[in-house]
């Protein structure tokens, strides 16, 4: 697969609905967003399962809405893996192989292989319901494997493992989609899951793309405040403030300097908590604002303070403090660190 | 036979008394009326059938007697007609011959209508029609089909006439040859509503994912219903053909509002019930016979009532 | 489905088409990936109400399916139209088809003799179906939960023993226990009675109520009664605060079904039932078809009003009625 280029319109049954982007091939490209953002939706209509009501939808030069599912050499895992009850494991990965009239002989090898692949040898002549959900995640896998497909979507395949498990299995899918190269669809709500598999980020929200990134860009410079608002645990923190020409008059008192141009009145100043620093005393730079302590959250790997700035809370992550509630402290970032959006919510630097 | 006295004496014998005086302060009333009214005259029918019977007493213990008198008498295996295959039969291969067309073809309906509505909008509404006429009196059904099938008044005929079959009209409950088919016809009618509402609630049973699933590995329609849908609503199928098999071998108030007692003429869609009722409650009154052929009806559903409370 | 409108919808949908055509040359570029500036709003707004109709309007394949499923709907209510239009028409105008409109008219006429039928008023029979049924079946209702509780819940002597008798009354046809009942009737002076067919239907019907049930309430989960035990409830109130609240969609489903079926059965009235005053309204029906000439009229109406009850119940409470139908043989 070359390119895809979707942009569909879901009508009025399930939300206005706009996507428009492309998928190299062999890449593995997750659709992030929070739940009924439309990205299943999108998911289904690359499957063919949901007809686009409009707009196209190309598998390299070939335009495939239109296309029953069988005929689009696609294969997906569900969410509840869609295991049939009444076949055992091997029948179940056999089956695609089955309807497409694959010879006996050739079937048994090819299951064998995926089996072996996905360790699940020993469980070919279980039933469904006597595995268990991680060797259930797995049949589901080498049944959409074993066909080949050229596109591979997988539907919060993860959402119904446990804790352990789901690091398990992210790290394994990683190497599958590796060892195979096959170009992957997966649609999760899961950033971790998102940041640590995809090649590229897709992020969705009420039906519309709102950045596509790599991990690390996605998370350093999210274009917008509703992504950077939706990455990262904590997510990004936003100092509200007013546009002066040429400094940014802060809702918490502090005016900073910036170069950014924009004509917007109002502005948002976005940091990450782990790009904020704490200190009591004041520190010798513009960049900074003043605080009171709400709560102090020690949580092993660090330890995340809650600090009311002019009527709202920022998170800020450190190593170590000595402040307690109460306490006024003084919030000092790196200007490389921060990143201004206009009014609209849209990066201006 | 009395369960409850023996359960008293059975369970005064326990350690929990509190417990045991709960459970059979709250089984007595309705295990009392279930014993006099639907155990104990199943009993008494049980035996009777083994004994002589002057109208409604009891007399002399008369072994097989009436068993095998019952299965030579013409109204209920007229072996010659059966032999060369002309109605009346009997009342019992008339019944069976009744299950045999009719049960494949309401269960096939049945399933085909829940399919065709299984996705539609409206489809409960699509499914109440259907189903609407197994809510209906069956006696009315009875009379519903007499309807029907009458020369003048009759759809049926009137269907004919419109399709330039003019010399096929006629009366066809009253057609010895046909007639029961015609019944038959009736009681697919009916009961198609039924199998069709237990079809469409396992349909419903069945994961969409499993569907979709299939339909990217690439089974078409065909496939999809023979691999996916049909094992799935398999055990339904079991639970409405044997439903269906106990409605017909109970069918009584059809056949009796479409053709009288003796189930229309020279009884040639009489079924067990009939008999049971003719045996019993005309004169000459022959309660034994009424019995045995009650406990036949019973010997044929027996089995399968057991098989569907053991299949979970 | 490729519709039609589909290609009619994409020339609405510009500029975007326009970029979509040749995606390979007017793009944005990230970082050496490559995306498309999100558009901001959705292209539903540009689309006409007409086009909006269009597009959920089932078409194709579907289309026909609409057709063929509601055409198969009304074929199977035609005997039951026919029988509509018999009750509200004369005579003659039934023999000549009720179907053929042709200088129709409407009259209440049939309804008003069948209210008055010389062999059995409906005036009287429905009352007197509504006597025999409501009782019976608010007792086997409430006795029925009463034994299918124990039976659920604990274990005691017999119980295998029990659990097979439910299963061959289930089986039984009801001739098979009409003789034993019209002899214990008789001898008891309940022959011909209210109470006496009260009596047979509430045997009859616990059978199948108690089975019902009991499949019903192994699902109560235990920590409930347990929860009420410690709260000193004793088994009497926890049957009256626990289980029957628990239980109440399955008791509405076992009464709309019971009632559906006492109400209209036909064979035990005709065997108990023999007055004139005494006939339940099944039981008059076959009456009503005459000698010679079937008063198609009469019938009908007789008919009709015998049904209207079941099928009145039937569409309000058919969630319950069709939920209980499903759980009482597929359990």
């Amino acid at each position: 697969m070359r390119s895809v280029s979707k942009y569909f319109d879901g009508g009025d049954t399930v939300a206005n609905y706009k996507l428009d982007m492309e998928i190299d091939d062999g890449e593995f490209v997750v659709f992030l967003g929070p739940s009924g953002c439309g990205k299943t939706t999108a998911l289904r209509m690359i499957a063919g399962l949901e007809d686009p009501s409009d707009g196209e939808i190309y598998f390299d030069d070939d335009r495939v809405d239109g296309t029953p599912p069988a005929d689009r050499n696609v294969a997906m895992v569900f969410q509840n893996y869609a295991l049939y009850p009444h076949m055992t494991v091997r029948e179940n990965i056999e089956y695609p192989l089955k309807v497409r009239g694959v010879p006996p002989e050739e079937r048994d090898e090819r299951v064998a292989q995926v089996a072996e692949l996905l360790h699940i040898e020993d469980q070919l002549s279980s039933d469904p319901g006597e595995i268990s959900g991680g060797q259930r995640q797995r049949t589901s896998l080498a049944r959409a494997i074993v066909r080949e497909p050229s596109v591979f979507l997988l539907d919060e395949p993860l959402s119904n493992l446990d804790a352990k498990l789901r690091l398990e299995m992210r790290s394994e899918l990683k190497r599958i989609q590796n060892e195979l190269g096959i170009t992957t669809v997966y649609v999760t709500h899961n950033q971790e899951e998102a940041m640590s598999m995809g090649d590229k980020i897709v992020v969705l929200n009420d039906g519309t793309i709102r950045q596509v990134a790599e991990p690390q860009e996605l998370y350093r410079r999210p274009r917008t405040t509703w992504v950077a608002k939706f990455i990262g645990s904590p997510p990004m923190n936003l100092f509200e403030g007013a546009n002066n020409d040429g400094t940014v008059q802060l809702d918490g008192g502090n005016s900073l300097p910036t170069t950014a141009e924009t004509s917007s009145p109002t502005v948002s100043l976005g940091v990450r908590p782990e790009d904020i620093a704490l200190s009591t005393e004041p520190p010798d730079t513009d960049w900074t604002v003043p605080g009171t302590v709400k709560t102090v959250e020690p949580l092993g790997e660090y330890v995340l303070v809650n600090v009311e700035v002019g009527g709202s809370v920022v998170n800020v992550k450190v190593s170590h403090t000595d402040a307690g509630p109460g306490d006024p402290v003084h919030l000092t970032f790196d200007p490389e660190d921060a990143y201004l959006y206009d009014e609209n919510g849209e990066l201006v630097a | 036979m009395s369960v409850e006295s023996y359960l008293e004496d059975r369970l005064d014998r326990d350690v929990d008394g509190e417990k045991l005086t709960a459970i059979l302060v709250f089984m007595l009333p309705g295990l009392t009326l279930f014993a006099i009214f639907s155990v104990g005259p199943m009993v008494y029918s049980a035996v009777g059938s083994f004994f002589t019977w002057n109208g409604f007493d009891i007399g002399q213990f008369a072994g097989f007697e009436t068993w095998v008198a019952t299965f030579q008498d013409d109204a209920i295996i007229n072996w010659s007609n059966l032999r060369a295959l002309e109605y009346p039969m009997g009342a019992l291969p008339q019944n069976l011959i009744w299950m045999l067309v009719h049960v494949p073809l309401s269960t096939l309906l049945g399933l085909g209508l829940a399919l065709l509505f299984a996705d539609l909008r409206g489809r409960s509404v699509l499914r109440s029609m259907v189903f609407l006429a197994f809510t209906t009196p069956t006696v009315v059904i009875g009379l519903v089909l007499l309807f029907v099938y009458d020369p003048q008044a009759g759809i049926f005929n009137e269907l004919l006439r419109a399709l330039g079959l003019e010399g096929q009209v006629r009366n066809w409950v009253q057609e010895p040859q046909i007639a029961i088919y015609a019944l038959i016809a009736g009681g697919v009618w009916v009961q198609t509503g039924f199998s069709m509402l237990l079809y469409s609630s396992a349909l419903a049973g069945i994961d969409p994912a499993l569907l979709e699933s299939a339909r990217v590995d690439g089974a078409g329609r065909f496939r999809r219903f023979k691999d996916i849908i049909w094992p799935l609503v398999k055990p339904v199928t079991a639970v409405v053909v044997i439903m269906s098999m106990i409605w017909v071998i109970r069918i009584f108030a059809i056949v009796y509002a479409a053709g009288g007692p003796s189930g229309g003429p020279g009884g040639v869609f009489s079924v067990l019930g009939l008999e049971v009722y003719q045996a019993a409650f005309s004169t000459p009154i022959e309660y034994s016979k009424a019995m045995v052929v009650a406990l036949i009806e019973l010997v044929i559903a027996l089995p399968m009532a057991w098989y569907i409370a053991s299949m979970d | 489905m490729t519709d039609t409108h589909h290609s009619d919808d994409s020339t609405d949908a510009e500029p975007d088409t326009d970029r979509d055509s040749d995606a390979d040359t007017d793009l944005s570029t990230d970082g050496g990936r490559v995306y498309h500036e999100p558009p901001e709003t959705a292209p539903t707004a540009d689309r006409s109400p007409v086009e909006r109709v269009r597009a959920a309007v089932p078409s194709g394949p579907r289309a026909l399916r609409y057709a063929v499923a509601i055409g198969v709907a009304l074929l199977w209510l035609v005997p039951l139209i026919g029988l509509f239009m018999a009750s509200v028409r004369p005579l003659d105008q039934v023999i000549q088809g009720w179907w053929s409109f042709e200088g129709m008219t409407i009259t209440f006429e049939n309804y008003a003799r069948a209210w008055e039928f010389q062999s059995g008023p409906m005036r009287q029979a429905m009352w007197n179906t509504a006597i025999v049924t409501i009782p019976s079946v608010l007792a086997v209702t409430l006795l029925g939960t009463m034994v299918a509780y124990p039976f659920a819940r604990f274990d005691f002597p017999l119980k295998t023993a029990l659990f097979f008798l439910l299963i061959v009354v289930m089986a039984a046809p009801p001739e098979l226990v009409a003789m034993g009942n019209y002899n214990t009737l008789r001898t008891t002076g309940l022959f011909d009675t209210y109470m006496g067919l009260i009596l047979v239907h509430i045997g009859w019907g616990m059978g199948w109520v108690v089975m019902f049930l009991r499949n019903f309430l192994l699902g109560l989960p235990e920590e409930l009664e347990e929860a009420a035990r410690i709260d000193g409830a004793s088994r009497y109130q926890i049957f009256k605060s626990i289980v029957l609240p628990y239980s109440a969609p399955a008791l509405v489903s076992v009464a709309v079904i019971q009632f559906t079926w006492v109400w209209n059965s036909f064979f035990f009235p005709l065997v108990f039932m023999r007055s004139r005053e005494n006939q339940l309204a099944p039981q008059v029906l076959p009456l009503m078809k005459g000698r010679l000439q079937i008063d198609w009229g009469l019938v009908a109406a007789g008919s009709v009003l015998t049904m209207i009850v079941p099928i009145v119940l039937f569409v309000t409470l058919q969630r319950y009625y069709k939920q209980g139908m499903v759980a009482a043989v597929a359990d």
